[in-house]
């Protein structure tokens, strides 16, 4: 027997109980942190800290008003357990809550910049991310849980393509972070190329070693301890060790043989980055392989060989299908922590994102660390999301 | 057919097949019994070469098998596999179009021949040719691999306790339609049971295997009346191989004719086993039943004594 849902309220995160409790816990977090903290800070020039401006103040009360409408929808969804599409409301509302926050700071931006002149600064404040953060959240929880394809994909590619709008629109421009954009975006662009190119080097070098590696321990069982032992010792060198230690032996490598200077290894920039990238994604790859390798069913295998397939339609026909959402998973997590690892290039002089992290560093201008940073987080973030979509595509449907 | 010759096979040290010789004839079924780790599956495996011998050699059609291509002799012999294996990611339907897919069969051939096989086995292809392995239960799953070792009307069919999942009546349904196509098509079968009544139903010959060991061979009726050894007598049931040898001897064997033909009753078939006439004989309450078409046409009688004569 069910109560009446009126008489006697759920109680709040009880597992099985019907009521989301979740997206209740993340619109009160995101409630009390608009409370608390300022939306935008307003800094009199780039390099000064500024004094934060509630979302009260930043938005006025029409901005602000409405931001608290859509946490108040988001949380009378999610007490509405019975409701159909209610994941998909959710999320729909969350990638508006995200949306909404970032125009917001920028008519903030704009107003504040006209009201004080062109060196003011006026960046993205606690509140802000707080309320961005927490329409991520919700976002990825909707995604996680839900069941249908179509319905997980819905919001998020709403959300991305109101972003991306956004951003089109100009709307951001006297953000701080836009600013710093502005003045860079040709160096911005090589760079976002660069980083992209050294991230898919390396996963290349990972994917092609790191595989054969994973097959020969899945081939010879007794072989596997060793390997992985030596694999586990690469990957405990710290990583910016690693950048530094592949330096020496690269160039010592260009000394004994010049030519390969021709072919522009050198002992600094992107060989030994790409390098030390494919080390690090090594181990991953390889027991990835191993791991999905060894999970299909001995009995599939040895059906596979007895009704006559040759050595490669096994493979083909049954160890990569069978193995498939392993490798899949594989393949996500070593590209997003090879994209967050590519950073650190920049410091041996090979470039990428981290240039813009280490320069804004080197001139405590924080919202330029927030670019390099913020790029980096998004890209990694959308690989992970565009892989996910792709393992979903590769795997039957919920069974009925 | 299948020859055997002095054929061994060691894992690290132990004898898992030790110098067996064994002949299956063409178009006969074989049975190869005994207990848990007797090596039995390990013999089947040697024969389309998912193992290789260490000693001895097999000789299929006449062949080494080792001068034979691997790839080219699996697809020539159908194998159920003892723990059924089905492509766990394809549905029944293309599970059993494996080899023919292999083979290069058009597709309107290797859908009519799914259908077909999925008739034979006693899964109505509208219900079942489209779902996906973990949909099916166990029995279900064995009788899909039993479909798709039949499916490319293979020379010779290894099967490895091809039924062991499926319950009694559904089984001798089975078996029934085994022997139909073995009729038909004059397969050789290599089967391993752990089920005497199935060995004794389908099988012209058995082989008793024991610690890798032939123990013996011969007809059902040769091996349960004259065990060679205490092993075999322990595996056709030990004090109860007198029960066993009942189902392996025929009404035929036994009945003798009466002039006058002098029981009452409905008379009973020559091709009846004994064990079917000693439950007609409980049941009735009478120690002699009348006989129906003796080898010369007359009729005949069966009388309790018969059976227990040796
Ligand atoms: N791949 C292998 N590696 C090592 N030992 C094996 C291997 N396959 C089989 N054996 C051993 O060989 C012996 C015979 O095994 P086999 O599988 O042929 O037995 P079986 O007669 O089929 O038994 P069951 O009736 O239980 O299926 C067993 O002792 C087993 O442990
Ligand atoms: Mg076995």
């Amino acid at each position: 027997m069910r109560s009446p849902a009126g008489r006697q309220p759920a109680p709040f995160l009880r597992a099985g109980s019907g009521l989301d409790g979740l997206p209740l816990l993340i619109c009160a977090i995101a409630l009390a942190a608009l409370l608390l903290g300022g939306f935008v800070v307003v800094a009199p020039n780039r390099l000064q800290s500024g004094t934060p401006l509630s979302l009260w103040q930043a938005a006025g009360p029409g901005g602000a008003g409405a931001l608290l409408a859509l946490l108040v929808v988001i949380a009378t969804l999610a007490a509405r357990p019975a409701l159909r599409f209610r994941r998909v409301l959710i999320g729909l509302a969350a990638g508006g809550l995200m949306v909404m926050s970032l125009a917001l700071a920028g008519s903030a931006a704009s107003e504040q910049g006209l009201a004080a002149g062109r060196l003011t600064r006026v960046s993205l404040g606690a509140g802000f991310w707080t309320l961005f953060m927490a329409g991520l959240l919700l976002l990825a929880d909707g995604a996680e849980r839900e069941p249908s394809r179509a319905n997980k994909a819905l919001p998020l590619l709403a959300t991305l393509l109101g972003l991306a709008a956004l951003l089109a629109s100009g709307h951001l421009s006297q953000l701080s972070l836009a600013r710093e954009y502005a003045v860079r975006h040709q160096a911005y662009l090589d760079e976002l190329v660069r980083h992209l190119q050294l991230t898919g080097a390396g996963l290349a070098l990972a994917l092609v070693a790191g595989g054969a590696i994973g097959l020969l321990a899945y081939r010879r069982p007794q072989r596997a301890g060793p390997v992985f032992a030596v694999l586990n010792i690469v990957q405990t060198i710290p990583s910016l060790a690693l950048f530094a230690l592949l330096i020496g032996p690269l160039t010592m490598l260009t000394a004994l043989l010049p030519a390969l200077r021709q072919l522009g290894i050198a002992g600094i920039g992107p060989a030994p980055a790409i390098l030390a990238l494919g080390l690090y994604g090594l181990l991953p790859v390889a027991r990835g392989v191993h791991a999905g390798l060894s999970a299909v069913p001995g009995a599939a295998v040895e059906a596979a060989r007895g009704m006559g397939m040759t050595e490669g339609q096994i493979v083909r026909h049954t160890l990569v299908p069978l193995a498939l959402p392993t490798l899949l998973q594989t393949l996500r997590l070593t590209l997003v922590q090879l994209i967050g690892l590519a950073v650190l290039a920049a410091l041996i002089g090979a470039g990428g994102l981290g240039t813009f992290i280490f320069q804004g560093l080197g001139q405590t201008a924080a919202d330029l660390v927030l670019l390099g940073a913020l790029s980096a987080i998004a890209l990694a973030l959308l690989a992970d999301t565009a892989l996910r979509g792709l393992a979903l595509l590769f795997t039957r449907g919920p069974a009925r | 057919m299948i020859r055997f010759e002095g054929v061994s096979k060691s894992f690290g040290g132990a004898k898992a097949v030790d110098d067996v010789t064994l002949s299956v004839a063409r178009g006969t079924i074989c049975a190869l019994v005994g207990t848990s780790g007797s090596g039995k599956s390990t013999l089947l495996r040697l024969v389309n070469r998912l193992l290789e011998v260490d000693a001895g050699s097999i000789r299929f059609d006449g062949e080494d098998v080792t001068r034979l291509a691997p790839v080219e002799l699996r697809r020539r012999v159908g194998y159920v596999i003892q723990s059924v294996g089905l492509f766990p990611h394809w549905t029944v339907e293309r599970n059993i179009a494996t080899v023919p897919r292999l083979l290069g069969w058009s597709s309107a051939r290797i859908g009519e021949r799914v259908a077909e096989l999925l008739d034979l086995v006693g899964l109505p292809p509208g219900l079942h040719a489209r779902r996906y392995p973990d949909e099916l239960s166990g029995g279900q799953q064995q009788r899909v691999g039993v479909a798709r070792a039949l499916a490319a009307e293979p020379e010779l069919l290894l099967m490895d306790e091809p039924f062991g999942a499926v319950d009694p009546p559904t089984r001798r349904g089975l078996q029934d339609s085994l022997i139909a196509i073995q009729r038909r098509t004059g397969t050789t079968i290599l089967l391993v049971t752990h089920d005497v009544e199935e060995a004794i139903r389908l099988c012209g010959t058995l082989a008793v295997l024991h610690h890798g060991r032939l123990l013996q061979t011969g007809t059902p009726a040769s091996v349960l009346t004259h065990p060679a050894s205490d092993e075999v007598a322990r595996f056709f049931g030990g004090p109860l191989l007198g029960l066993n040898r009942l189902k392996a001897l025929r009404v035929g064997d036994r009945a003798h004719v009466a002039d006058p033909p002098a029981a009452e009753g409905e008379p009973i078939d020559t091709d009846a086993t004994l064990e079917t006439a000693l439950a007609r004989m409980v049941a009735e309450g009478r120690s002699r039943l009348p006989v129906r078409h003796l080898a010369d046409g007359r009729s005949g009688v069966l009388d309790l004594a018969d059976l227990v004569r040796p």
